[in-house]
């Protein structure tokens, strides 16, 4: 990794899927799109138009049908299912609708949990999941379960898990559609500043227009395919 | 490496203490069958080494010449059906004589007090046989032996707690192993109790043998000394390695007595104890083995309502390892707690039950944990990485972008 390295790259990406007769079905095209460390893309489309599919093979939870992938300067498409899980675990953080945190884990094992499958993790995680939930503003809550915070917290524990290893690349799945409007920009505020803090690039799936103005950059799914 | 793995590990426990209620049934399961399969082994090992050490009391027996070898050890050392006839008791004063013996012990056996044997011997018997620790019967006894020719009695410690005799306590005898007989007139004075031996010797009371022929009603009653009939003969030798001679001697004199080897005997029984007891530590088994399954169906059951929990660990970056050796170390975990809760359970049942065991019935169990447990242990291992391999191979294959979208 360069220290100059973009934080992703995308070239000529494909994927499809096998419609239920069997047939491949190609639900994703993206040509081109580079993402500076620091910089944040929206990414908008209408429902089906492979948003979530792009999410999923950028951080290589799904292989690419064709195309390359590059996080932070290094290669995603051509690994092998270990290798894309060691990437993404060393350079990914991942923020979801749901926030899918583990109920029966406390905050600061799910901020924790994070960097856990890292290479090299070490006894730092604890340390950086502490400083994480301390900017989020959650530092009296780390031994709490996600069931006893109300959903605003939860959001910002997710947050907190998704920047706490500082990632090259955060990768959000509409994070703020399960919020009301004053939760949503309070959220997204938190996430764009945390980001800027560490470095970070965000690529956001978003539907709201308000949402919308505060990324520097847009790509739009659905048109051409 | 090393701290990933420490990790998973702290998830699995995590994971396993999600679940409380089935968690403690499933682990239940697996100390019920390893409690069951430590008190199984416990009661063989200890009932293999008793016999074999009160085998070891005599090198021959001399018995009647129509007994079955069997029959007359039984009798004779743990007082287990009736002597199968009589030697003479020139028999008894030849081997008592002969330079190769150390100690000969005659015993006069057939009547019951009570429904304990009465057995009319010398009291050197007290010093020659031991218990199952190499301890003389007669070490740590209240009061003390019977004396020769006098009607007095030493009874063993399961008869005094039975039928409440004690030191000074007089009674007459039936004769006859059948109970109900005509009691007789004479009547013996308890002068010593012996401590809990593990022996069959709790269970009996012993008199002098001159007083077992005064005994009115005896079939030889008031005979000389050469014509009183002996029910066996135990024979301590000065070296064991002379057991063979005395036999092949035995085999080759005259037909009023055979020579037994009592160690052979009880070689010959515990193979047939044997089979019948590794059956119950089958059935033991069997229960471990049906609890390591419920452990497999019922972790495999909750693998269907944890696809998000799974899938989220991979988007975090858990590899396929990760997943397939969290599921198993839960299935392991419950193995091993449940396994060593079940130790806990066999052997502590085993050390409760064991004073009564020892008072009540003279059965003596050694209490305390030993080899088997580490190789039970091990055993536990391989059952909880069986259970878990098919939950954990289902958890392994769990697609990851489809259940990252499931509902919370
Ligand atoms: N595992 C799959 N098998 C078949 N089709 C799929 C699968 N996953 C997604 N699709 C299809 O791919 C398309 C894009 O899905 P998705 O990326 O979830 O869209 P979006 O997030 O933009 O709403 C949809 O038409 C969907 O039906
Ligand atoms: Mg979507």
């Amino acid at each position: 990794m360069t220290a100059d390295a973009l934080a992703l790259t995308v070239r000529d990406l494909r994927k499809g899927f096998p419609d239920p007769g069997g047939r491949r079905v190609e639900v994703l095209r993206v040509d081109r799109l580079d993402l500076e460390r620091g910089r944040t893309l929206a990414v908008v489309g209408e429902s089906g138009s492979g948003k979530t599919t792009l999410l999923h093979v950028i951080a290589g939870i799904l292989p690419a049908d064709a195309g390359t992938v590059e996080i932070v300067g290094r290669p995603m498409t051509g690994l092998g299912e270990t290798a894309r899980d060691r990437l993404r675990a060393e350079h990914v953080g991942y923020l979801f609708q749901t926030f899918n945190l583990l109920s029966h884990l406390t905050a600061l094992e799910n901020v924790t949990l994070g960097m856990t499958f890292r290479p090299r993790a070490g006894t730092v995680p604890r340390r950086l999941a502490r400083e994480a939930l301390d900017r989020v503003g959650l530092s009296d809550r780390l031994a709490y379960r996600p069931p006893q915070l109300s959903v605003g917290q939860q959001q910002r524990v997710a947050i907190a898990r998704a920047l706490a290893g500082r990632p090259g690349l955060v990768l959000a799945d509409e994070p703020t559609a399960n919020l009301d409007a004053v939760r949503a920009k309070e959220s997204l505020d938190l996430l764009l500043a945390f980001a800027e803090e560490c470095g970070a690039a965000v690529l956001a799936v978003t539907h709201d227009d308000r949402a919308l103005v505060r990324f520097q950059d847009r790509l739009t799914l659905g048109m051409g395919v | 490496m090393l701290s990933t793995s420490v990790a998973v590990l702290r998830l699995a426990w995590q994971s396993v203490r999600r679940r409380p209620l089935s968690s403690f049934l499933t682990a239940l399961v697996v100390a019920l069958g390893v409690a069951l399969v430590v008190a199984v082994e416990t009661v063989r090992a200890s009932a293999d080494r008793s016999f074999t050490e009160t085998a070891r009391g005599y090198d021959v027996i001399l018995g009647p010449p129509q007994g079955s070898p069997l029959q007359i050890v039984l009798s004779t050392l743990f007082h287990v059906d009736e002597p199968p006839g009589t030697l003479p008791w020139s028999a008894y004063d030849a081997i008592r004589k002969d330079p190769r013996v150390a100690a000969a012990i005659p015993y006069a056996m057939g009547d019951t007090y009570r429904g304990h044997r009465v057995v009319g011997t010398v009291p050197a018997m007290f010093e020659v046989l031991t218990d199952g620790e190499g301890r003389a019967l007669q070490d740590g006894m209240r009061g003390r032996l019977f004396g020769e020719g006098r009607f007095e009695a030493v009874v063993g410690s399961v008869v005094a707690s039975r039928t409440g005799m004690g030191i000074g306590t007089t009674f007459g005898v039936s004769h006859g192993l059948v109970e109900g007989g005509q009691p007789h007139k004479e009547r013996w004075a308890v002068v010593g109790v012996l401590r809990p031996t593990g022996t069959a010797h709790d269970r009996a009371i012993s008199i002098p043998i001159a007083t077992f022929y005064a005994i009115p009603g005896h079939t030889v009653p008031d005979q000389e000394e050469e014509a009183r009939p002996l029910s066996a003969v135990g024979v301590r030798l000065k070296s064991p390695a002379l057991r063979l001679l005395i036999l092949q001697e035995s085999r080759t004199g005259k037909a009023e007595a055979q020579a037994v080897l009592p160690a052979d005997q009880v070689r010959k029984l515990m193979a047939i104890v044997g089979d019948v007891n590794q059956g119950v530590t089958i059935v033991a088994w069997i229960v471990t083995v049906v609890a390591a399954v419920s452990i497999l169906v019922g972790l495999y059951n909750t693998i269907q309502g944890r696809r998000r929990e799974i899938a989220v660990l991979r988007a975090l970056g858990a590899r396929p390892a990760h997943v397939f050796g969290l599921i198993l170390l839960e299935a392991l975990i419950l193995c091993l707690v449940g396994g060593a809760f079940g130790l806990l359970l066999g052997h502590g049942a085993v050390a409760a039950a064991a004073p009564t065991l020892l008072g009540s019935y003279g059965v003596r169990v050694d209490v305390g944990i030993g080899g088997h447990d580490l190789q039970m242990l091990g055993a536990l291992v391989v059952l909880g990485l069986l259970a878990g391999l098919l939950p954990a191979w289902r958890g392994l294959t769990t697609p990851v972008a489809d259940n990252l979208q499931a509902e919370p």
